[in-house]
C-alpha cells in the first residue's frame, strides 16, 4: 500500500470518526505518515550515515502513541535509497543513533530531556508538547480546525546541521525565537 | 492543354511565372512546416519547464495533503498568459488543486490519465506527472492556448504574401524581358514564314539571332526558302514556257484548220463540180453503169464536204470561250425543235418536253448546239419506227442540273457504251443511218466544258437515254 | 474605141471555181459581161484602172463584185478594204465567196462593209444555186444608185 493512499485512507477515517479514540488513533496514524513524510523533505549532512546504504532511523522517545502505525508506514519504504528503521528509547540517555526523534510524553521536563539528550548530534526532533520548540525543539504538531499543522524551528534545525526544504517550510508555521533578533524569513531558498 | 493557342510570347512568360509560383509555393509550404514544428518543439520544451518547476513545488502540497497551499502554487501561473488551465491530481487520480479559481471544476478532467501533450480544440494539453523519490505522488494538468501559434502563423503568413507578391511581380517582369530570348527568333522565324505564305515572297529571310537551336532551325529555314523561291521561279520560267508553247500550237491549229475549211473544199468542190457538169453535159452519152459511177463520185465527195465541215465544227468549239449567262432551258428547247421543224417535218413524232426543265448556268449559243445535237440524235434513231417517241426531262440532283433525253430508236449494245461521245467512233453503219460521228462527241466536248458529265443508257432495239448535266454552281472564271 | 461595158466582176484564183461559177451564171444568161480577173492586184488594177486595165479610166465600174478571200499577193480582205475606202468604188456592192467558214473572216467582212457573204458549198448543184441566185438578185432585183 503506498504512502499517499495510505494517508488519503486515513484522512477519510479521521472525518468520519466518531468516537474520541477512534480520533486518536486516527490522528497518530496520520503522524506517523508526517514523520515519514518530513524525512523527504529534509536533508542530513553526509556524516549522519556510516554509509551510502547506512539505514535512516526514526525513534521514539518515551511512550509510544503510534502503535505499529510506524512500522506500518515505513514498511518497504526507502528515502534517498536508504531503508527506514524505528527505535523506541525509554529514557533520554537510551537515545542513540537516530536522525529524527519523536519525543512522546506530555510534561516539559521530559522533553527538555529529550532535546538535551540530542544535542550536538544531526538529529531532527518532532513533538506534541505545545513549549517543544521554546526549548529548542524543532518540529512540533498543532490541531488546527480538524487538521494537523506543524511548526518549525528552523534556527534549531540549521544549528543541528539539517536543511529543511523550503518547500516543506511553505507549509509549516515558522517559529521564531523571541530571545533572539533574528527573523528567519518566510519564503523560497531552494 | 490551357496553354496551346496563345501566342509563344505569353506562353513562355506563363511557363516561368507558373514555374516560379511553383517553387515559390513549395518553399513556403516547407518554412510553414518548419515554423508549426519549431513552435511545437518548443511549446513542448516550455511545458515540460514549467510543468517541471511546478510538480516540484507542489511534492510537499501532495505529501502533506495541503490543499491551499498546491491552488498557490498553481496560482504563480499567472504568470504564464499562454497557460489557461492547470491542475493538480493525487495519488488517487482524483482533482487536487485547479487554475485559475474561477473555472468550473467540471472543465477539467475528472480523473487523471498520462497523456502527452496534444492539441484540442485550439488548444494544447496533457498530463504529466508529480515525482517524489522516484514515486508518482500525483498528477498536472496543463493546457496551453494556441492563439500565439495563430499570431506567429498569421504574421508569417503576411510575410509570405508580401514576399510572394514581390517575386511574383519581379518574375513577371524579367520574364517578360527573358523571354525575349527565345520569343524574339521564333517571331522572325513566323513573321518570315507568313510573309512567303502570304505575298510568296521568297526574296524574304529571316534574321538569324544567334547560334543555338533557333540560329540552325533559322538558317535552315532561310536555306529552303532559297530552294523554295528557286524552284518557284523554274515552275514560273516552265509554266511561261509551255503556255508559249501552247498559244504556238493552238495559233498554228487555227491556221490549219484554216487552210483545211479553205484548201480541202475546194478541190473537194471541184470534184462534186466537174462530176456534176459531166454527168449534165455527158450523161445521156454514158451508159447507166457509167452514170451509177459519176453519182457515186457525186455524192462521196458531198460526204467528205460534210465531214470537213464537222471536223472544223469541233475544233471551233474546242477553242471557244464559255460564256456563262442564265439559260432558260426549256426555251432552247423549244426553239431546238421549231428550227429542225423546218429542215424536216416532226409531225410524226411525239415528242414530250417537261414542264419543269430547270435552267442553268452555261453558254447559249453551245448549249443551243448540245440540244439540236442530243434531239437530233434522237430523231434519227427513232426515225424507223413507226411511231417515233422522244421524251425530253431532268433528274433531281444536289450537286447538278441533270437532264435526259430518251427515244423508242433503235438503241445500242452497251458493252459499246464507252465509245458514245468519241469523235468518229459510230454504232451504226451509212447504210442504216447516214451521220459522222461527231455530234455526241461535240455534246460531250461542250458539256465537259461546262464542268459537267455525259453518259448514257440502251437496249438494243428499245431505245437509248442520253444524259447531260450542268453542275448548279458554275462560276465563269473557272473557265477558259 | 468604146470600152465594154462590164456587170459583174469576178475575182477567183482557182481555175475550176471560177469555171462552175461561171457555168452557173451563164445558165441564168448573166455570164455575158462578166470579167474574171486571178488575183487581189488584178482586181485592184481593173477597179482603178492601173497597169494593164489603163484604157478602162473613164468606163463604167462593175454593177456587182464577186471575191474570193484567200488569194496569192493581195487577198479578198484587202481588196475588200481598198473598195470601201475609196469613194470611186465604195458604192459597188461586194459579195465574198470563200471557202472559209471562219467567224472572224465573216465579222471582219462585215465590219469593212461587205454586202454579203457566201460560203461555197462543195456540193455542186447547192453551189450552182447559190450562184444563180446571187446574179440575179444584185443584177436584177435589187436597185443601184446609178454609178455612171
Amino acid at each position: 500500500m503506498s504512502l499517499i493512499k495510505h494517508i488519503a485512507f486515513s484522512l477519510l477515517l479521521l472525518a468520519a470518526a466518531q468516537n474520541q479514540q477512534v480520533q486518536v488513533q486516527r490522528e497518530y496514524q496520520l503522524k506517523a505518515a508526517f514523520l515519514f513524510n518530513f524525512c523527504q523533505f529534509v536533508n542530513w549532512p553526509a556524516d549522519a550515515f556510516t554509509s551510502g546504504e547506512a539505514p535512516l532511523v526514526i525513534g521514539v522517545l518515551g511512550p509510544n502513541p503510534f502503535g505499529s502505525y510506524l512500522e506500518e508506514t515505513v514498511s518497504g519504504e526507502k528515502i534517498s535509497g536508504r531503508p527506514v528503521e524505528i527505535r523506541y528509547f525509554k529514557e533520554p540517555d537510551e537515545v542513540g543513533d537516530c536522525h529524527l526523534l519523536f519525543i512522546g510524553g506530555n510534561n516539559a521536563k521530559e522533553s527538555s530531556e529529550g532535546i538535551a539528550a540530542t544535542k550536538g548530534k544531526n538529529i531532527l526532533t518532532i513533538s506534541d508538547q505545545p513549549n517543544f520548540l521554546k526549548q529548542d525543539g524543532m518540529i512540533r504538531f498543532m490541531n488546527q480546525q480538524n487538521k494537523i499543522r506543524f511548526e518549525i524551528n528552523v534556527e534549531a534545525a540549521r544549528s543541528a546541521g539539517l536543511e529543511i526544504s523550503s518547500k516543506l517550510l511553505r507549509l509549516a508555521d515558522i517559529y521564531t525565537n523571541p530571545k533572539t533578533d533574528r527573523n528567519v524569513p518566510k519564503g523560497h531558498s531552494n | 492543354m490551357f496553354l496551346k493557342d496563345i501566342p509563344i510570347k505569353q506562353k513562355l512568360q506563363r511557363v516561368i511565372v507558373l514555374i516560379w509560383s511553383l517553387v515559390l509555393v513549395v518553399t513556403c509550404v516547407g518554412f510553414l512546416g518548419y515554423e508549426i514544428y519549431v513552435y511545437r518543439s518548443e511549446t513542448l520544451e516550455k511545458m515540460s519547464v514549467v510543468g517541471g518547476m511546478i510538480s516540484s513545488n507542489s511534492t510537499a502540497s501532495l505529501t502533506f495533503d495541503n490543499r491551499e497551499d498546491a491552488t498557490e502554487i498553481l496560482s504563480a501561473l499567472a504568470n504564464e498568459p499562454h497557460i489557461v488551465q492547470a491542475a493538480l491530481y493525487d495519488a488517487n487520480n482524483n482533482l487536487f488543486a485547479i487554475y485559475p479559481q474561477t473555472a468550473g471544476k467540471n472543465t477539467f478532467p475528472s480523473k487523471a490519465s498520462a497523456v502527452k501533450y496534444h492539441y484540442v480544440n485550439g488548444h494544447f494539453q496533457g498530463m504529466q506527472p508529480v515525482m517524489l523519490e522516484k514515486k508518482q505522488i500525483g498528477m498536472l494538468f496543463l493546457k496551453f492556448d494556441i492563439n500565439a501559434l495563430y499570431l506567429r502563423l498569421g504574421v508569417f503568413g503576411i510575410v509570405v504574401l508580401l514576399v510572394t507578391a514581390l517575386s511574383w511581380w519581379l518574375a513577371f517582369l524579367l520574364s517578360k524581358n527573358l523571354q525575349q530570348v527565345i520569343s524574339t527568333p521564333i517571331l522572325a522565324l513566323a513573321g518570315a514564314a507568313r510573309a512567303v505564305t502570304e505575298k510568296r515572297d521568297y526574296s524574304t529571310r529571316a534574321t538569324k539571332y544567334g547560334n543555338d537551336e533557333l540560329g540552325y532551325l533559322t538558317d535552315s529555314f532561310n536555306k529552303m526558302l532559297a530552294e523554295a523561291g528557286e524552284f518557284a521561279h523554274q515552275l514560273e520560267e516552265k509554266v511561261r514556257e509551255r503556255t508559249l508553247q501552247l498559244q504556238t500550237l493552238n495559233n498554228e491549229l487555227e491556221s490549219f484548220s484554216y487552210s483545211v475549211s479553205h484548201d480541202l473544199r475546194a478541190p473537194l468542190r471541184a470534184v462534186n463540180g466537174y462530176a456534176t457538169m459531166l454527168k449534165e453535159d455527158y450523161g445521156d452519152r454514158i451508159d447507166a453503169e457509167g452514170n451509177r459511177y459519176m453519182d457515186s463520185i457525186i455524192e462521196d465527195a458531198g460526204r467528205m464536204g460534210t465531214l470537213i465541215d464537222d471536223l472544223l465544227a469541233f475544233s471551233r468549239i474546242g477553242r471557244k470561250e464559255v460564256v456563262l449567262q442564265e439559260v432558260d432551258m426549256k426555251t432552247l428547247v423549244s426553239m431546238c425543235l421549231q428550227e429542225m421543224n423546218q429542215d424536216a417535218s416532226l409531225a410524226r413524232y411525239r415528242i414530250v418536253v417537261s414542264d419543269n426543265l430547270p435552267d442553268c448556268q452555261g453558254d447559249h449559243a453551245l448549249l443551243k448546239q448540245v440540244w439540236m445535237n442530243v434531239i437530233g440524235n434522237a430523231v434519227k434513231y427513232s426515225s424507223k419506227r413507226d411511231h417515233p417517241e422522244i421524251y425530253i426531262d431532268y433528274v433531281d440532283d444536289p450537286a447538278e442540273y441533270v437532264y435526259k433525253i430518251s427515244d423508242n430508236g433503235v438503241g445500242f449494245d452497251m458493252k459499246y457504251v464507252h465509245k458514245l461521245f468519241g469523235v468518229f467512233q459510230r454504232l451504226h453503219s451509212d447504210q442504216e443511218f447516214e451521220g459522222t460521228g461527231i455530234g455526241l462527241a461535240l455534246v460531250h466536248r461542250i458539256v465537259s466544258k461546262h464542268r459537267g458529265r455525259t453518259w448514257a443508257e440502251a437496249v438494243v432495239g428499245k431505245g437509248a437515254t442520253i444524259y447531260f448535266s450542268i453542275p448548279k454552281n458554275n462560276l465563269s472564271h473557272e473557265y477558259s | 474605141m468604146s470600152i465594154p461595158e462590164v456587170e459583174i466582176l469576178l475575182v477567183e484564183d482557182n481555175h475550176k471555181d471560177a469555171e462552175m461559177t461561171i457555168r452557173a451564171l451563164r445558165k441564168v444568161n448573166l455570164a455575158n459581161k462578166l470579167v474574171h480577173v486571178e488575183d487581189g492586184e488584178e482586181a485592184l488594177n481593173f477597179l482603178f484602172a492601173n497597169g494593164e486595165f489603163e484604157e478602162r479610166k473613164n468606163a463604167l465600174p462593175p454593177r456587182v463584185i464577186l471575191l474570193d478571200i484567200k488569194m496569192p499577193k493581195v487577198d479578198g480582205i484587202e481588196v475588200l478594204t481598198k473598195i470601201k475606202n475609196d469613194p470611186r468604188t465604195k458604192m459597188i456592192p461586194v459579195i465574198i465567196m470563200t471557202s472559209s467558214k471562219e467567224e472572224q473572216d465573216i465579222i471582219r467582212s462585215y465590219q469593212l462593209g461587205v454586202n454579203s457573204y457566201v460560203v461555197k458549198p462543195v456540193d455542186f448543184e447547192s453551189f450552182a444555186k447559190a450562184v444563180s441566185q446571187l446574179g440575179l438578185y444584185w443584177l436584177l432585183t435589187n436597185q443601184s444608185p446609178n454609178l455612171s
